[in-house]
C-alpha cells in the first residue's frame, strides 16, 4: 500500500510541477495547490499507515497504546498546513486578481518585463 | 572607580540613541549635555592613571555576550589608557566645538547621534579584550564614520568619499575578522589577555603569514597607509569637527592601536618588521611631500596626517623599545596638534567662508587667540621647541639612528619628511595669519569676539596641553612606561626630556629646520615642482582607479544579475527543480535494493486503490483541461479524494479540515475565476514536452525519496508521549486537538499569525483597488 | 454577474436557517473538540462556510448586518484570546502556554475540566472566522457582489 501511495504522491508531484511550469497564472496557482496536497500526503505517510485507529483516548481510559492508533503528530502538523495553505490560496487568488487587473495579462512571461524597468 | 568604565561606554551608546529624543527638548544646549559623557570617561581614566600599577591590567567582564565565544570584557591597561584618554578628551572638546559649528545644520540631531555612536565604537575598540568584540567595534567605527563623512549627503562628492572610505575600511575590517577567527582557532580563545597569558607563540605557527597579512591589510586600510591612503583626503568632506576627531584620536589611529595591541602576539618577525617599515616609510614621505602641493587647508592637514601615521607605523615596525616609546609619544603629540589644527581650520572656515590658503590672509587681526593656538600647534607639528612635538621628534630621530642596517635609508627620508613639515608649518602660518604678507586682508564674517568661547576652547586646550607637556614631558613618563610594558612586556624607565644636550640628534634637528626654512623661502618654485609631480602621479590617480574598478565590478554584477534574474517565472522554478534533482541524484545510493526497501508494506486496501485511481484521473483532467471551471472542479475532486484517504486511515479531524478547506478554496476560486481570462495555449509543443519530462522525473524522484525515507529511522518517534499524556496531563481525549492547542500551541500561535497576515494582505490588496477606482 | 437572479424565497429562508445551524454546530464542535473530532480550526471553517453561503445569497451588506461585528475585529478578538491563554500561565509563574486547569462539578454534565487550552482554541476559532470572512468580504466587495 505504501508503494501505491508513494507512486500516487509522485503523480501528484509530477502534475503539480507541470502546472507550475505553465505560463498561465491560473494553472500555476492550481499547481501550487496540488503540490501542497502532495506534501501533506508525504508527511502523513511518514507517520506510518499500518495502524489506522483514530487518535482518541477511549472514554473511561487514561492512555492509549500508540500501536493501535494512527500517529497523531503528523496529523496535527498537516492540519496546521492545510489551514495555512487555505490562507495562502486566498492570498494568491487576491494577488492574481490584482495582477490581472494591473497588467491585463495572465501570461507570466509578460511579467518578466517588470523586472527590468 | 574604574569598574564603571563598561557602564560609561554603554552610556555613550545610549546617549547616541537618545539624541533624537533629547534634541527637540534641548536644541542647542544638547551638545553640553552630551559632552558630559566623554568628560566623565576622561575623568575616570585620569583617576585610574594614578593608581594603575605598571603591570596591572584591569579586566571587567560584562554579562553581555552575543555567542559563546563573543563576549564583551573590557580592559584597562597602559596602552588602552593612552588611547582612551585622547579619545575621550578630544571627544569632549569636539562635541562642544560641534555644538556651535553644526548650529545651522538642519540635521543636527542626526549628526550628534552618529558622532556619539562613533565615539562609543572607538572607545569600545580600545578597551575591549575580546578579538571579536574588537572587530565589531572596528567595523562600527567604519560604519559610523561612513555616516559622518557622507553627512552632507546632498553632495555627490561627499557620498563618493563616504562610500570609498566605507569600502576600503570595511574590506580591511573583513580581513581583521578573518584574522581574528584564525587566531581564535589557533589559540582556542578570543580573549586577548588569555592568549597572552597562555604564551602560545603565533609567530611560529604555519598560518602565521596568513594571519599577519590579514592584520596588515586591516591596519593599512584603516590607518590610510600607502597604497590605501587616498580615502583619507577624501574623508575631509565630513564636517570639520568630524575631521578633527577622525584625524587626531580616532578612526585612523585604530590601526596604530591594533598594531601596538597585537605586537606581543605577532610582532618581531622579519616579515612584520620589513613590511611595516616599508609601507611606513613610503607613506611618511609621500604624505609630507603631497601636503606641500595643496591649497585647501584641510587637505594639507589630511596629508600631514597620512605622513604622521606613516611615521607611527614605521616606528612600530622598527620594534625596539625606544621606537615603540617614540611612537606612543608621537601619537599623543600628533593627536594634540592635529585636533587643534583641524578645529582652527573649522574656525577659519566659519569666520571667512573659505579654506584656500592662497586667498586667506592676515587673520591675526580678527582671530588673535586662534592665531596663537594655531601657531603653537604648528610649532608642534614642525617639531620645534618648546612644544611636545620637539620631544617626540627627537625621540623619533634617536630611534631611527639606533636602527641597525636600515638607518641609512630611513633617516634621510625621515629628515626629509620633517623638513617638509617645517616648510608646511611655516607656509600655513605666513599665508594665513602673518600680518605683513602682500595679499589683501580677507574680510571676516565673524571676528573672535562674536564667536562663543567654547568654540575656541578646543584648539586652546589642545595647544596649551602640547605646550605644557613640552615643558614638563616628565608627566608622561609613567603613562608611556605602562603602555610600553603592555606592548613589549618589559619594564623600561621612561625619561622624557625637552633638552637632551648638544648631540647628533640636535644637529639633525637644526639641519632640518634650516632646510625647511630654505624650502619655505623657495616655496613658489618648489610647490610648482611638487604640483607637477603630483599631476604626473595623477595618471595613477588612485581614487579614480579605485572607482573604475568598483564600476567595472558593478557592471559585471549587473550583467550577471540580469542573466540569473531574467524575470521568467517558470525558468526560475525549472532551475530550482532541475538543480534539486541533480543534487538528489548525487545524494542517493543507486543500489535499488537499498534504495527502496520492498518488504514491510502494509496490506493493499482496494477501496483506497480505487479512490487513488479516481483522484489520478481527476488530476490528469485538471492538468490538461482547457476549461477553467472544470479544472478547478477536478482539482476539488483530488482534494476531496485526499480528504477521504485521511478519513480511511483514521485521521478524522484531518479529513474534516481537508473537506472544509477544499470547499472554501473552491468557492473563492469560482468567485474570482469569472473575472479572469480563459486558458490559452501559451507554450509551444517543445516546451511542453520538456516540462512533461521534467515533471515526470521530479515525480519519480519524490516517489523514490518517500519510499527511501521509510527505511530511515534515525530518531525514536515522540508520539508515544502524546498518547500517554494527552488525557492525564492535558485532560483531552482528542490527541490531535490536544497537540494543537496545548503541547504544540506555539506552532498554532505561529499559524494563526500567518493566517492573519494573509487576511491583512488580501484586505490591503483590495482596499487599494477600491480607493483607486473611486478616484 | 448579478446575484439578484438567484433570489428565491425558499432558498433565502433555507440559507438563513442554514447559516444559523452552521454557527451553532460550529460552536458545538469547538466545545467538544478536546475530546471528540472538532476544535477551533474545524469549528471556525464551518462557521465561516455558513457565513459565506449567506453572503453569496444576500450580499455582504446583509451579512454585516447579521453578524454585527466587523470581520477584522474577529481576528483581533481571537488574537487577544490566544494571547491571554498564552500569557496567563506566566502570572502563575510557569512557562508561557502551559495549560492551566480547573475542575468544576456541573450538575447535569458531570465533572468538567476547563482550562486555558479552551480559551486558546476559542481564540483560534475566532481568528479563523475573521480571516476567512475578511478575505471573502474583500473579494466580494471588489467584485461588487451585493
Amino acid at each position: 500500500m505504501e508503494l501505491i501511495l508513494a507512486i500516487f504522491i509522485g503523480i501528484l508531484y509530477a502534475g503539480g510541477v507541470y502546472l507550475v511550469l505553465r505560463r498561465s497564472i491560473v494553472k500555476v496557482i492550481l499547481g501550487i495547490f496540488v503540490l501542497a496536497n502532495a506534501t501533506n500526503l508525504i508527511i502523513f505517510l511518514a507517520g506510518g499507515i499500518k495502524r489506522s485507529g483514530e487518535a482518541f483516548i477511549a472514554e473511561g481510559k487514561e492512555t492509549v497504546d500508540l500501536a493501535t492508533i494512527s500517529d497523531p503528530l503528523p496529523q496535527a502538523l498537516i492540519l496546521t498546513a492545510i489551514v495555512i495553505s487555505l490562507g495562502i490560496a486566498a492570498y494568491i487568488l487576491a494577488l492574481k486578481y490584482r495582477y490581472f487587473e494591473v497588467t491585463e495579462t495572465h501570461d507570466l512571461d509578460q511579467l518578466s518585463k517588470t523586472d527590468q524597468k | 572607580m574604574s569598574e564603571y568604565l563598561p557602564l560609561l561606554i554603554g552610556l555613550l551608546f545610549i546617549s547616541g540613541i537618545l539624541v533624537s529624543v533629547l534634541y527637540p527638548l534641548l536644541k542647542q544646549r544638547l551638545g553640553w549635555l552630551l559632552s558630559l559623557v566623554p568628560l566623565g570617561i576622561f575623568v575616570l581614566l585620569f583617576s585610574t592613571l594614578g593608581d594603575l600599577d605598571i603591570k596591572a591590567t584591569k579586566i571587567f567582564p560584562t554579562n553581555f555576550s552575543l555567542l559563546e565565544n563573543i563576549s564583551f570584557p573590557f580592559r584597562i591597561d597602559g596602552l588602552s589608557l593612552i588611547f582612551g584618554l585622547l579619545i575621550s578628551g578630544i571627544g569632549f572638546l569636539v562635541v562642544l566645538y560641534a555644538s556651535w559649528y553644526m548650529k545651522k545644520y538642519s540635521r543636527q540631531a542626526h549628526f550628534f547621534t552618529y558622532l556619539m555612536l562613533f565615539m562609543a565604537a572607538m572607545t569600545g575598540l580600545v578597551f575591549s579584550d575580546n578579538l571579536m568584540a574588537l572587530f565589531i567595534f572596528w567595523e562600527l567605527t567604519s560604519v559610523t564614520s561612513f555616516l559622518l563623512i557622507g553627512f552632507d549627503h546632498h553632495l555627490e562628492k561627499s557620498r563618493q568619499a563616504a562610500l570609498q572610505s566605507l569600502l576600503i575600511t570595511g574590506f580591511g575590517g573583513l580581513c581583521l575578522l578573518f584574522a581574528a577567527i584564525l587566531i581564535g582557532n589557533i589559540t582556542g580563545t578570543y580573549e586577548i589577555s588569555k592568549i597572552i597569558e597562555q604564551g602560545i607563540s603565533l609567530t611560529e605557527h604555519p598560518q602565521y603569514t596568513l594571519v599577519f597579512i590579514l592584520v596588515l591589510i586591516a591596519v593599512l586600510t584603516k590607518s590610510a597607509q600607502f597604497p590605501f591612503h587616498f580615502w583619507l583626503p577624501g574623508a575631509m568632506q565630513a564636517p570639520t569637527p568630524v575631521s578633527a576627531y577622525l584625524h587626531s584620536a580616532t578612526m585612523v589611529n585604530a590601526g596604530i592601536y591594533l598594531l601596538l595591541r597585537i605586537q606581543p602576539l605577532l610582532g618581531g618577525t622579519p616579515i612584520w618588521k620589513y613590511s611595516l617599515i616599508l609601507s611606513g616609510v613610503i607613506t611618511m614621505f609621500l604624505g609630507a611631500y603631497f601636503s606641500m602641493g595643496q591649497k585647501d587647508l584641510k587637505r594639507i592637514l589630511a596629508f600631514t596626517t597620512i605622513s604622521a601615521l606613516g611615521t607611527m607605523v614605521l616606528l612600530i615596525g622598527i620594534g625596539t623599545p625606544l621606537s615603540i616609546e617614540a611612537s606612543l609619544v608621537f601619537f599623543i603629540v600628533h593627536g594634540l596638534y592635529k585636533g587643534g589644527l583641524f578645529m582652527v581650520a573649522g574656525i577659519i572656515d566659519k569666520s571667512t567662508g573659505t579654506r584656500d590658503i592662497t586667498v586667506l590672509s592676515k587673520l591675526w587681526k580678527p582671530l588673535p587667540l586662534t592665531t596663537i593656538f594655531a601657531v603653537l600647534a604648528l610649532i608642534s607639528m614642525a617639531g620645534l621647541p618648546p612644544m611636545l612635538g620637539f620631544v617626540g621628534k627627537e625621540l623619533i630621530y634617536v630611534a631611527k639612528i639606533q636602527l641597525p642596517g636600515l638607518s641609512w635609508i630611513i633617516l634621510p627620508l625621515g629628515v626629509g619628511a620633517n623638513i617638509m613639515m617645517v616648510a608646511v608649518s611655516l607656509t600655513v602660518f605666513v599665508e594665513i595669519f602673518y600680518n605683513k604678507s602682500k595679499k589683501p586682508a580677507i574680510p571676516a564674517k565673524y571676528t573672535e569676539k562674536q564667536l562663543p568661547w567654547y568654540f575656541i576652547l578646543g584648539p586652546g586646550v589642545l595647544a596649551l596641553a602640547g605646550l605644557f607637556l613640552g615643558l614638563f614631558p616628565g608627566g608622561l613618563n609613567k603613562m608611556i612606561a605602562n603602555a610600553l610594558f603592555v606592548t613589549k612586556n618589559q619594564i623600561k624607565d621612561v625619561h622624557l626630556l625637552l633638552w637632551h644636550g648638544f648631540n647628533e640628534v640636535l644637529v639633525l634637528s637644526i639641519f632640518a629646520i634650516l632646510l625647511g626654512v630654505l624650502i619655505f623661502v623657495l616655496r613658489k618654485p618648489v610647490t610648482r615642482f611638487i604640483k607637477k609631480t603630483i599631476e604626473w602621479f595623477d595618471i595613477y590617480h588612485l581614487p579614480t582607479i579605485f572607482m573604475t574598478v568598483m564600476n567595472l565590478y558593478l557592471r559585471i554584477a549587473g550583467k550577471n544579475t540580469q542573466r540569473i534574474q531574467h524575470g521568467y517565472h517558470r525558468f526560475y522554478l525549472m532551475t530550482f527543480f532541475v538543480v534539486t534533482l541533480i543534487i538528489l541524484s548525487f545524494q542517493i545510493n543507486w543500489n535499488f535494493r537499498e534504495l527502496v526497501p520492498i518488504n514491510g508494506f502494509s496490506d493493499i486496501r482496494f477501496n483506497i486503490v480505487i479512490l487513488l485511481i479516481i483522484s489520478t484521473m481527476a488530476l490528469l483532467f485538471a492538468v490538461f483541461s482547457m476549461s477553467r471551471l472544470s479544472a478547478i472542479l477536478a482539482m476539488g475532486v483530488v482534494g476531496y479524494g485526499i480528504g477521504l484517504l485521511f478519513l480511511l486511515y483514521g485521521a478524522v479531524d484531518l479529513a474534516i479540515t481537508q473537506f472544509l478547506a477544499e470547499t472554501v478554496i473552491m468557492v473563492l476560486f469560482v468567485m474570482v475565476i469569472y473575472y479572469l481570462p480563459k486558458f490559452a495555449n501559451l507554450s509551444t509543443k517543445r516546451s511542453r514536452i520538456r516540462d512533461i519530462i521534467i515533471s515526470l522525473v521530479v515525480g519519480a524522484g519524490v516517489t523514490i525519496v518517500v519510499l527511501h525515507s521509510r527505511a530511515l529511522n534515525n530518531y525514536e518517534p515522540i508520539s508515544s508521549f502524546f498518547a500517554e499524556n494527552s488525557y492525564l496531563q492535558a485532560h483531552g481525549r482528542n490527541i490531535v486537538n490536544v497537540i494543537l492547542v496545548d503541547f504544540r500551541a506555539l506552532d498554532t500561535l505561529g499559524e494563526i499569525t500567518v493566517l492573519t497576515l494573509a487576511a491583512v494582505g488580501v484586505f490591503s490588496l483590495f482596499r487599494f483597488t477600491v480607493k483607486k477606482q473611486s478616484k | 454577474m448579478n446575484n439578484r437572479s438567484l433570489r428565491n424565497i425558499i432558498l433565502e429562508k433555507i440559507v438563513g436557517l442554514f447559516m444559523r445551524v452552521m454557527v451553532i454546530f460550529s460552536i458545538y464542535l469547538l466545545l467538544r473538540g478536546h475530546n471528540n473530532p472538532g476544535g477551533g480550526f474545524i469549528g471556525g471553517i464551518i462557521a465561516s462556510t455558513g457565513f459565506i453561503f449567506y453572503a453569496i445569497i444576500f450580499g455582504t451588506d446583509s451579512l454585516q448586518k447579521v453578524i454585527k461585528i466587523k470581520p477584522q475585529s474577529f481576528i483581533g478578538i481571537g488574537l487577544l484570546l490566544v494571547l491571554v491563554a498564552a500569557l496567563l500561565p506566566t502570572l502563575f509563574s510557569t512557562e508561557m502556554l502551559t495549560g492551566l486547569w480547573i475542575k468544576a462539578d456541573v450538575p447535569v454534565l458531570g465533572t468538567l475540566h476547563a482550562g486555558t487550552p479552551l480559551i486558546f482554541d476559542t481564540g483560534v476559532y475566532a481568528v479563523v472566522i475573521g480571516v476567512i470572512l475578511t478575505i471573502v468580504i474583500s473579494i466580494m466587495e471588489v467584485l461588487k457582489w451585493n
